[in-house]
C-alpha cells in the first residue's frame, strides 16, 4: 500500500480541482513554512541575546521544530509543483488521496495510532511521574484535551448527518 | 457480500484499471472488491453498477448476514 499524509486526503473529482485544491494548500503550507522559519529564527536570537533566559534545550527545541516545518513545506510545496506538469501523475495522486478503500484504512490508522500513543503517554505518565510529577500532569492535560475535543467533534458531527 | 465485478468486467472486456479510472478509485480498491475484502460505499457500488449498466442489487449480492446488520 501506498502511504498516504494523513492531511492529503481529498474529494476532488476532476484533475482540475484537485489542481486548485493543491494550490490552495500550497499557499497554507508555504505561511506554516514562514511560522516554522520565524520560530526558529526568534528562538536563534533570543539564544543569542541570553536576556529571554531560554534553556539551551529549548532553544534546540524551537530552532529544530522550525526548520523541520519548513523544509516539509517545502518539500511538500516542489512535489505539488512537479505534480502540476505531469497530468498522470496529478491523477494517481489524486485517486489515492479520495480513494474511498485509503481513506477508510487512513481512518483505522488514525484510530490504532491514538489508542497507542494513548497508552504510551499514560505509561510514561505513571511511570516517569514517580520521578517527574509533571509527567502525569502532562498526560492528565492531554487526555482533558482529547476528552474535550472528541466530545465536541462528536456533536458537530450529530448535527451534520 | 459478493460482486460480480470480475464476471461483468471480463464480459465488457474492461480492465481493473480501466474500471478504477472510470468510477475515480484505484486499481488496488477494484481488486480489494473483487477478491471480497472490502465492502464498497454505496455511492461507489452505485457508480459501478452504472458503468456496467445493471442495478446494484445485480451488482453486489447480500448475503444473509449482511441483511441482518
Amino acid at each position: 500500500m501506498k502511504g498516504k499524509g494523513i492531511f492529503c486526503q481529498t474529494t476532488a473529482a476532476t484533475n482540475e480541482e484537485y489542481r486548485k485544491e493543491l494550490k490552495r494548500k500550497n499557499w497554507i503550507m508555504a505561511l506554516i513554512g514562514v511560522l516554522g522559519l520565524a520560530a526558529s529564527v526568534i528562538a536563534a536570537v533570543a539564544w543569542k541575546s541570553e536576556s529571554a533566559g531560554l534553556p539551551d534545550y529549548m532553544v534546540g527545541v524551537y530552532c529544530g521544530m522550525g526548520t523541520g516545518i519548513t523544509l516539509g513545506c517545502l518539500i511538500l510545496i516542489g512535489r505539488n509543483l512537479l505534480l502540476f506538469r505531469d497530468e498522470e501523475k496529478l491523477k494517481r495522486s489524486r485517486l489515492e488521496n479520495s480513494d474511498e478503500r485509503l481513506r477508510q484504512i487512513s481512518g483505522l490508522a488514525i484510530r490504532a495510532a491514538v489508542l497507542v500513543m494513548m497508552i504510551a503517554a499514560l505509561a510514561a505518565g505513571l511511570i516517569g511521574g514517580i520521578f517527574y510529577p509533571i509527567l502525569i500532569k502532562a498526560f492528565l492535560f492531554i487526555l482533558y484535551v482529547f476528552l474535550f475535543s472528541y466530545l465536541i467533534a462528536c456533536r458537530v458531527y450529530d448535527k451534520r448527518m | 457480500m459478493k460482486t460480480r465485478i470480475m464476471e461483468f468486467r471480463k464480459e465488457k472486456k474492461v480492465t481493473q484499471e480501466e474500471l478504477a479510472d472510470a468510477v475515480n478509485v484505484t486499481r488496488q480498491t477494484i481488486i480489494s472488491l473483487e477478491n471480497g475484502k472490502y465492502k464498497a460505499s454505496l455511492i461507489l457500488a452505485h457508480k459501478i453498477s452504472q458503468y456496467f449498466g445493471v442495478a446494484i442489487e445485480e451488482m453486489f449480492l447480500f448475503d444473509k448476514e449482511d441483511e441482518n446488520l
